[in-house]
């Protein structure tokens, strides 16, 4: 898919949520989302943030516009992180691996509209999310 | 985000906390030091928490918010939330996080109002 | 000394021209962009509407990478390769960009084409202008959004109560856009009753129905209550098998009940004007 522009955050504090927060609202509302599904993407997004912090203690985040035949977002996060040992587990509503609420997986697929997880246990993670705009107006 | 530092407002026997648009979770976590703080002075019969502002709810955010009006309600306050925006309230609602029970109010004078009704009723 | 009859040749010769010439004169007056692409995914050939489309001469297109002239060339190689693949591949869509940097939505159809000795040449394509069809698609979305908005009209029938008379089928989408307004309209208003009537909604799926439990605790969380009203036998159904707690949704049988309950939640009542006598 052709591309616009890619940006990158890496997760390496607690605080790099909040900034990836901001970025990621950057660039939902550059990308013409209306204010109900820049909330799902960025709060989507700072879950899946929030899982690399809480899991792997450090990783990436990167976020692209994508344009062609349909115009949307996608964000990737990788990390280096334990992986998911069982994914079908993990993307059960409500399960939790011990901290917090874990909402990430399945709070986050629900918000957005693709999502692919690519996990390996001992070698690490990658989440890719995409939301696509629904063209309703001129 | 910078962590900006949280007011809270003492009114009779209420305090009030007004959370900023997009706190950080460190922030967030003094949020909840804070209130313990005021608490620790002269307890509160009740805490209005305005999230009028927030534009983003996560699960951090969830948590903490929820925890603070459990230690609230231990040491005898009522907290009510309030003015939570619309966008946030869908996406809260379909993410799954559940606020448990606390009494939710459109602004923070209705807050007062029912916080009012609430401390009635316990007197009773 | 062997003189070599040259006019039959010449004719033969002729009419060979002519063909071409025949062959050619088609391909130029279509009026969709023609155009040939190598094995290696270079233009070998092109006609007037390709330069028309794309604003650029012949001379610049034949030789070049197909792929350069599409707002996703990622998406035009995986179309050229599905077409050697399959021999074919019918309405692709795509995006053709003008030089001039205007967009031009379109749908391809290509082929792979032989030699004589079947040995695959090439790819020949065919575009298909659709801007007039997008347009119009546009516009029957719009038009769609525009009459899922009047036949949901979320009127505020008081201050602090906003009421929405939902008919006919809900789909899932319909009832997600109806959840987002109906949450702007009570922040809005500052109205923390909202009367949900479904009794114009003969049925509702599952997923619908989870919608409604949904837009039902995002009310609350704004700080607002939903009375419910109109349920009907086949919906009453639906809900209770999902396995929600209802215990704590108010419900009633009409609009008017609804109201009232509201009223009363407001600490209003209705009284007769003469008499100072409730009204009920």
């Amino acid at each position: 898919m052709s591309t616009m522009e890619v940006a990158q955050l890496p997760i390496l504090t607690e605080r790099d949520i909040a900034l990836s927060r901001q970025g990621i609202r950057e660039a939902a509302v550059e990308c013409g989302f209306g204010l109900t599904d820049v909330t799902r993407i960025v709060t989507a997004a700072s879950e899946l943030s929030r899982n690399i912090f809480l899991y792997a203690g450090t990783g990436l985040v990167t976020w692209r516009l994508l344009s062609g035949s349909r115009v949307g977002i996608e964000i990737t996060f990788t990390d280096e992180g334990p992986g998911i040992d069982d994914l079908d587990k993990a993307m059960q509503p409500g399960y939790t691996s011990g901290r917090g609420m874990g909402m990430g997986l399945p709070g986050a697929k629900r918000l957005m509209d693709e999502m692919e997880v690519h996990s390996t246990p001992g070698v690490g993670t990658t989440i890719v999310v995409r939301k696509w705009l629904q063209q309703s107006y001129a | 985000m910078m962590s900006s530092s949280i007011s809270v407002l003492r009114l009779g026997g209420v305090l009030i906390v007004t959370v900023p648009s997009d706190p950080d979770d460190d922030t967030i976590s003094d949020l909840q030091v804070r209130v313990l703080q005021a608490m620790e002075g002269s307890p509160a019969l009740g805490l209005v928490l305005d999230i009028s502002t927030v534009q983003t709810v996560d699960s951090f955010f969830a948590r903490t918010i929820t925890e603070t009006v459990q230690m609230v309600a231990l040491m005898g306050g009522i907290t009510v939330l309030s003015g939570m925006q619309a966008s946030v309230a869908v996406t809260t609602t379909q993410l799954g996080l559940t606020l448990g029970t606390i009494p939710t109010a459109l602004d923070i004078d209705r807050a007062m109002v029912m916080l009012g009704t609430l401390l009635d009723g316990r007197r009773i | 000394m062997v003189f070599r009859d040259l006019t039959a040749q010449r004719r033969a010769e002729q009419a060979v021209q002519e063909v071409a010439d025949y062959s050619r004169s088609l391909i130029e007056a279509s009026l969709d962009p023609l155009v040939t692409i190598s094995p290696e995914g270079a233009i070998t050939d092109v006609n007037g509407a390709t330069e028309q489309i794309t604003g650029l001469p012949r001379e610049t297109l034949v030789g070049s990478d197909f792929s350069e002239y599409f707002t996703s060339p990622a998406e035009a190689r995986a179309g050229y390769e599905r077409v050697f693949l399959e021999g074919q591949v019918v309405d692709y869509p795509l995006e053709l960009r003008h030089s001039d940097g205007s967009v031009t939505p379109v749908l391809y159809n290509a082929a792979v084409y032989r030699d004589s000795s079947g040995e695959v040449i090439g790819i020949f394509a065919a575009a298909r202008d659709v801007s007039a069809q997008r347009l119009a698609e546009r516009r029957i979305r719009q038009q769609s959004q525009e009459i899922l908005e009047l036949s949901t009209p979320i009127m505020q029938l008081w201050e602090g109560i906003v009421a929405v008379p939902l008919i006919g089928n809900l789909d899932s989408q319909r009832t997600q856009m109806f959840m987002e307004r109906l949450l702007e309209r009570i922040v809005e208003t500052n109205s923390p009753l909202a009367i949900v009537d479904i009794m114009g909604v003969p049925t509702i799926d599952t997923q619908t129905a989870q919608h409604l439990v949904e837009t039902i605790t995002a009310v609350r969380l704004l700080g607002a209550q939903v009375v419910l009203t109109g349920v009907k036998p086949a919906i009453a159904q639906t809900l209770v098998h999902l396995g929600v707690d209802w215990s704590g949704i108010t419900t009633r049988s009409s609009l008017s009940a609804g109201l009232k309950v509201a009223l009363e939640s407001l600490s209003l009542r209705v009284v007769d004007r003469e008499t100072g006598e409730p009204r009920s």
